[in-house]
């Protein structure tokens, strides 16, 4: 039993005990809220096909790979270990398929070496970072632009190759 | 967007017309079947959040919290109005790894910033969002212990380490690189 697995239900008791404390009808109130979550999910319906379709194609026709090879180098230079390409690769745009990468590597090479904890610090340090800009800017019907996007993506290669010397380390 | 969607699409489909042309219309639709498996699990993700999130606005918590941390949201922010709250949320959110409760809450704040004056707000917002600091990596932990590690949570500190880092350089190349 992991302390850490508490934190969700804990969180969300608390609000509901409150709630009952103060007389609010939770039901009501529970109802009201999730209302809201079914016309979003559908506005972003499109936005998501489009993008998981471009991946599809772009990994069925070996591209992505091509792109793996292509910027191994520039991983190397910077001292991340080259069994982590994959998940740094998936990760910006998968958080399925980078914790599927991730567990691979972690019964691959085990949990407590290196690349296995190389690879998890990496995983929990970065985030599904052209997902994320793209439901967040597709709910204000906005393109999203490229700044912020090619931001992301720099500070979480900064936290990946800090994470490639700590590990070493530690 | 355009220009990636547009050179990614063609590029593939061109690539697959010489190797696997029998693979494009699978790839197509197993993409479309992707997102529709995807949304329903965001939907199920975001009615149960959604709803809870129902409650916890109705106690006047949500409010609370906003208060707590509205300096340092000020701070990063500047002045947001209405969207304060929605931000606020969705950054505790993300500190706790509760990602079902931060995406609504960012999205709402998405809907809110409106206009060209608030173009550097959400930017940053989405730049925080996708380097959000990561107190309890919770599924990362499960993992070890499944794949029999004998120090599974020897990697939170590193992991706290490395996504402060990730964090504060999303915030520094905002500031240097997108102008009000």
């Amino acid at each position: 039993m992991n302390a850490s697995t508490l934190i969700v239900p804990v969180l969300v008791l608390i609000p509901f005990l409150y709630a009952a404390l103060k007389k609010i009808p939770v039901y009501d109130a529970f109802t009201s809220g999730a209302k809201k979550a079914i016309p979003l999910i559908i506005k972003l319906l499109p936005y998501i096909c489009v993008t998981l379709i471009m991946s599809e194609l772009f990994s069925a026709s070996g591209l992505n790979n091509c792109l793996a090879k292509l910027l191994s180098p520039l991983f190397s230079v910077f001292g991340i270990p080259k069994e982590i390409f994959p998940l740094a690769l998936v990760k910006p745009f998968s958080g399925s398929g980078s914790l599927s990468v991730l567990n691979e590597l972690l019964n691959i090479y085990g949990a407590d070496s290196y690349v296995g904890k190389t690879a998890c610090v990496v995983y929990g340090s970065s985030e599904t970072v052209f997902y994320v800009s793209a439901i967040y800017y597709s709910s204000c019907n906005e393109k999203a632009p490229l700044k912020p996007l090619l931001i992301s993506l720099a500070a979480n290669f900064v936290a990946a190759v800090f994470a490639s010397f700590l590990c070493k380390i530690v | 967007m355009n220009a990636v969607f547009t050179i990614v699409f063609i590029a593939s489909s061109f690539v697959l017309l010489f190797k696997a042309p029998s693979a494009f219309l699978s790839a197509m639709t197993s993409g479309a079947t992707k997102a529709l498996s995807l949304s329903a699990t965001l939907c199920a993700i975001h009615l149960a959040w959604s709803g809870v999130y129902g409650v916890v606005e109705k106690t006047g918590l949500a409010d609370k919290l906003a208060k707590v941390l509205k300096k340092p949201v000020r701070l990063l922010f500047g002045d947001i109005k209405n969207a304060e709250k929605d931000v606020t949320l969705n950054l505790a959110a993300n500190l706790l790894g509760l990602g079902g409760i931060a995406a609504p809450r960012g999205m709402a704040a998405m809907r809110k910033l409106k206009g060209k004056e608030n173009a550097r707000a959400r930017a940053l917002l989405v730049v925080l969002s996708s380097c959000p600091v990561s107190l309890l990596p919770t599924s990362v932990i499960s993992l070890r212990l499944n794949s029999g590690s004998l120090s599974a949570d020897s990697v939170i500190l590193p992991i706290l380490i490395c996504s402060l880092l990730s964090f504060f350089t999303g915030i520094l190349l905002t500031k240097i690189f997108i102008k009000e």
